[in-house]
């Protein structure tokens, strides 16, 4: 298990990124974090991946941890298999990682620079040396970008058995692909603070707004916005019970609603 | 740490950003002796010289050459900052014990005259204390303390400027005066008594510093 007790970050004099965080994850559970760009969440998963000291308050019971970074970086000279073979031997396992890569559908050319592999194959590598030697903690950050449906699936069957072996577990996703993941406990980051939310009983909904660019900050700073990303069109997700405050105020605002959808509870 | 120091040495080479360092050292070094350097203490004492702004260069490119992303990942399978900055030191440490033999040893073999022990013994303390100062100057100029490898560069330049504007003061500049003069043995072997535990110091200091900042800052 690991414990954030009144956990604040804050990088040399500037705002508090985090602040008051109290957060456990039990071992053999699995937290899904929930928030907006810049509510703090990467850097939750930097201090719950034990990479970053928070400024104040305590960490306790990390064990040993996997990581996956929201975008691994594409310019690695080394190749799939030498990097799966170094990270997996400062673990001190066993493993390769290899079988991993396979069972993640994995169709580049391992023995080729990493450098020239496809975001998705990347992605697969990164996701390899996470759970390479069963760490006890398991921190992710978008695990499913980049992936094709059946590697969704796949990664979703290895967190539900990592956490059934007893991992604690904490994922963030854009990508819906949560859905699929074994009980899960809802925290949602805002404002550097967490706290627990219920998308079991009123389930959430999907608003893509058509908004002027000036308006974005505000719209997901609206109540009720749990995640956005923002492209030519922002796309939020939205607790299911907030859904129409969400829709009234973002109208009220002057963005266009360009399509609603709602999933069952 | 020993598979740890691996996959680092394995990712600087793959990335080749070794090379500039070690061709720049290559070139002086080999114009310094191939017209005969005179003796050796001086020659030395060049090579001393040399030594600290390579091994400063060295070490920084060491300590930048992973992607910040990717050593997110590489602190995680280390257990933490304070481990993997023990390996990016141990891998600096390791590249400019080459640098170090180098030094001493070539010019041994290619001197016909035979070398004393005791110029060795001061050639080796020497060029100790400019690499164990080098590598503290170039992990102190590089990620997390510094931005990147543009920020890098320039702290470099501007610590290797004051250093010359300094000029024979210690941890380093007096001791190349004396080789330069060339000081008795037995003097050198005196300065270089309290100037090999300073420079181990300096850069044991050097090592805290950088452990704490990253904790801070990463």
């Amino acid at each position: 298990m690991i414990a954030l007790t009144e956990v604040g970050k804050r990088y040399g004099r500037g705002p508090w990124v985090l602040r008051g965080v109290d957060l456990s994850v039990d071992r053999a559970e699995l937290v899904v974090l929930l928030g907006v760009n810049g509510s703090g969440k990467s850097t939750l998963m930097r201090v719950l991946a034990g990479i970053v000291a928070p400024t104040a308050g305590a960490v306790t019971g990390r064990s040993t941890v996997g990581f996956v970074p929201e975008r691994f970086p594409a310019g690695l000279k080394l190749s799939a298999r030498d990097y799966l073979r170094h990270q997996a031997a400062i673990r001190g396992a066993a493993d390769t990682g290899m079988e991993l890569l396979e069972r993640l559908g994995f169709a580049g050319n391992p023995d080729r620079p990493m450098a020239e592999l496809s975001k998705g194959n990347t992605q697969r590598v990164a996701l390899a040396q996470a759970f390479v030697a069963a760490p006890g903690l398991l921190v992710l950050d978008e695990p499913f970008a980049g992936l094709d449906e059946h590697s969704r699936a796949e990664l979703c069957a290895m967190i539900n058995s990592a956490v059934a072996e007893g991992a604690s577990t904490v994922v963030t996703d854009h990508t819906g692909s949560r859905s699929r993941l074994a009980s899960t406990r809802t925290v949602a980051v805002a404002d550097g603070s967490v706290r627990p939310v219920d998308t079991e009983s009123t389930g959430t909904g999907a608003v893509v707004l058509t908004c002027p660019s000036d308006l974005h900050a505000e719209v997901i700073s609206l109540p009720g916005v749990l995640q956005s990303s923002q492209g030519p069109l922002v796309r939020l997700e939205v607790l299911g019970a907030e859904l129409d405050s969400v829709l009234t105020a973002a109208l009220a605002l002057g963005c266009s609603v360009h399509e609603v959808s709602r999933s069952a509870a | 740490m020993i598979a740890l120091v691996r996959y680092l040495g394995a990712e600087l080479i793959s990335s080749q950003r070794w090379f500039p360092p070690m061709v720049v050292f290559a070139a002086v070094f080999g114009m310094l002796y191939s017209t005969g350097a005179g003796p050796a203490i001086p020659a030395y004492g060049a090579t001393v010289l040399l030594l600290f702004p390579v091994s400063a260069w060295l070490s920084a490119v060491v300590a930048n050459s992973e992607d910040p992303t990717t050593r997110t990942v590489t602190i995680t399978a280390a257990g933490g900052w304070r481990r993997a900055a023990t390996g990016v030191l141990l891998l600096a440490a390791l590249a400019n014990t080459l640098l170090v033999a180098l030094s001493v040893l070539v010019p041994i073999l290619v001197n016909p005259s035979p070398y004393p022990v005791s110029t060795v013994l001061i050639g080796l303390g020497a060029h100790v204390v400019a690499a164990s100062l080098g590598i503290a100057v170039g992990l102190l100029c590089s990620r997390p303390v510094l931005a990147g490898p543009g920020w890098t560069m320039s702290a470099l330049i501007a610590v290797m400027l004051i250093a010359v504007g300094l000029g024979r003061v210690p941890p380093l500049g007096d001791l190349v005066g004396q080789m330069f003069v060339p000081a008795s043995p037995s003097a050198l072997a005196a300065s270089l008594a309290w100037h090999v535990p300073l420079a181990l110091v300096v850069l044991g200091a050097a090592q805290v510093a950088i452990t704490q900042i990253g904790a801070r800052r990463l």
